[in-house]
């Protein structure tokens, strides 16, 4: 995600265009975390719509001391949790099945780091991930995918941070475990 | 017995393993990390789970084709909303200062006109008490 500051500045400043421009820019990013927290496309379009309803509100406070797409994956990431908070008071967990997450294409990117293998790779680390428990699936998607910090990850879901961390060590051992083959010759 | 020994010190280093940071891990595990194969090629699958995941959120998902359009609506609707209720509200001050200020006139007035009456009507009271006195 590659979001220039004076488009941040424009949308700061109330400018409508530089916003829609935000939008264009981000939604599919905003979109790919609110899928891998919340689990399918419903309500990841339900969050994503959400968080830039609620940016309109806030993004006055970015105050650019993180990457802006840090800023904005914690504001997701909030909405999202929120969502999946709703959502398990009324003891609803609408999830894809992994073998799903295949038939979801990866948006183009203009990033010439991605490769055709990363890609490729994608729908296995997805479907790996979307079989965890919520609680493991959580964390390790806000850390080890999003690099969100254990402090924030503990604010956000209301536990103590040495819970995010044991939660996020079984997380990585479960996966280790279902993802053994491609790992070991990678 | 050697062979059990083993195993359990491989189980038990590995524990430390899904921390990821081979800083962290204590010198006991990294002893047995040298001196262990099988461990070192677990350590390198963690590794690897390591940068695939960090890499992934490189890789979007491309999201509904209506979606872009959706949230652009919902944002506009919100922001026309937004500054209606803006409008109102400074509307709403210019109209309830002014009189804000007349009822501080007003009350202030009455305070006075309280005040002047208390004051007149203790005189008065008390020309009636010294007359009734004269009187008696």
């Amino acid at each position: 995600m590659d979001v220039p500051d004076s488009i941040i500045k424009a949308c700061q400043e109330g400018d409508q265009a530089a916003f829609e421009e935000l939008i264009r820019l981000t939604h599919a990013s905003v979109y790919s975390l609110s899928l891998r927290i919340v689990g399918n496309p419903e309500d990841a379009a339900e969050v994503t719509q959400d968080v830039f309803i609620k940016l309109l509100r806030v993004i006055r406070q970015f105050r650019g001391d993180a990457k802006f797409s840090t800023w904005l994956y914690r504001v997701t990431s909030n909405v999202a949790i929120t969502l999946l908070r709703r959502r398990s008071r009324r003891k609803i967990e609408v999830r894809m099945e992994p073998e799903d997450w295949s038939l979801l294409p990866a948006a183009e990117s203009s990033d010439p780091a991605v490769t055709a293998e990363q890609r490729s790779l994608r729908v296995r680390l997805d479907a790996a991930i979307a079989s965890l428990p919520m609680d493991y699936r959580t964390v390790v998607v806000m850390k080890d995918v999003y690099g969100l910090g254990f402090d924030e990850i503990a604010e956000q879901l209301h536990i103590q941070e040495g819970t995010a961390r044991v939660r996020l060590h079984r997380a990585r051992q479960k996966l280790k475990n279902m993802l053994h083959d491609e790992l070991a010759v990678g | 017995m050697r062979e059990q020994t083993e195993a359990m010190e491989c189980a038990e280093a590995r524990d430390h393993f899904p921390a990821f940071d081979q800083q962290t891990f204590p010198t006991q595990v990294l002893e047995h990390l040298k001196a262990c194969a099988d461990c070192r090629a677990e350590l390198a699958e963690y590794r690897a789970l390591e940068a695939r995941l960090a890499g992934l959120a490189a890789v979007d998902i491309q999201p509904p084709a209506w979606l872009f359009g959706v949230i652009t609506e919902k944002v506009a609707e919100t922001a026309r909303r937004r500054a209606a209720i803006y409008q109102a509200r400074k509307q709403l001050e210019n109209v309830t200062t002014p009189i804000g200020e007349h009822r501080v006139a007003a009350g202030s007035a009455l305070g006075l006109a309280v005040l002047a009456g208390a004051v007149l009507f203790g005189r008065s009271r008390r020309h009636q008490r010294v007359g009734g006195v004269r009187a008696a």
